[in-house]
């Protein structure tokens, strides 16, 4: 029987960061690629990480360390990619999962990076609050701050204040998610 | 209507919204990219363990 290797773990999280690397990146190719950065990072530095401790903490800063530093090479391919995308989903047929969908992308997209990014981690990811500031190395009162002026902005800019829920499951959205390759944000 | 009116329970609305999209990206496969990923990952492990070339005596 071949030795147990702590390093497969890391696969069972990689949904995950391709989850969090999309809704940060906006595009599928680049938080690909961010992922696989990531992926080999955590690979070959895993003696790094403390027996004990988070490990999806662990490979969810790496992961957004590897997004800052894409953003930093990248920021003009990326903001022209997020207006491909923007222009590939406003020209899907209307119907309400999509145009629901659609409000939510332009809504984060909105958002100043790390006030996504707090509320990402902490409404979308299941994190703490504690282990999110942990991630992003600011103080706790930050990240609540953070995520809650997202939260206002978000509720604000979807109307949720009026009692409308925001529906992203139904049949047709998933479809244009698959077809264009940008599953949600 | 001023900004500190939203409620925990809109904040708690905006965050099952983020969940539900969040829970759609969860359910995709993982691409072919990653699979080979993998298992070059593992293949580097392998030799790793054997070590380098020449060691045997």
């Amino acid at each position: 029987m071949a030795n147990y290797d702590p390093r497969e773990e890391i696969i069972g999280h990689m949904k995950a960061m391709r989850a969090f690397a999309l809704s940060l990146t906006h595009n599928q190719a680049l938080a690909d690629d961010i992922v696989q950065d990531a992926v080999i990072k955590a690979w070959v530095n895993f003696d790094k990480f403390q027996d004990g401790t988070n490990l999806r903490a662990w490979l969810f800063t790496i992961l957004r360390n590897c997004f800052y530093s894409h953003r930093r090479k990248l920021k003009n391919e990326v903001e022209d990619v997020d207006g491909l995308i923007a222009n590939a989903l406003a020209t899907k047929p209307a119907h309400d999962g999509r145009l629901q969908l659609q409000d939510l992308f332009a809504a984060l997209r909105l958002l100043p990076a790390e006030q996504r990014e707090a509320l990402l981690l902490v409404g979308a990811a299941g994190f703490s609050y504690e282990e999110t500031a942990k991630m992003c190395k600011v103080p706790l009162g930050t990240v609540k701050s953070r995520a809650n002026r997202a939260r206002r902005h978000l509720s604000e800019t979807l109307g949720l204040d009026n009692g409308d829920p925001v529906e992203l499951t139904d049949k047709p959205t998933q479809a244009v998610l698959s077809r264009i390759g940008v599953h949600a944000f | 209507m001023p900004r500190e009116d939203s409620s925990p329970h809109t904040f708690e609305e905006v965050d099952e919204s983020l969940r539900r999209a969040y829970t759609l990206l969860l359910n995709d496969e993982l691409p072919e990219q990653f699979v080979t990923l993998i298992e070059e990952l593992r293949a580097i492990t392998s030799l790793e363990a054997v070590g380098p070339a020449g060691d045997d005596p």
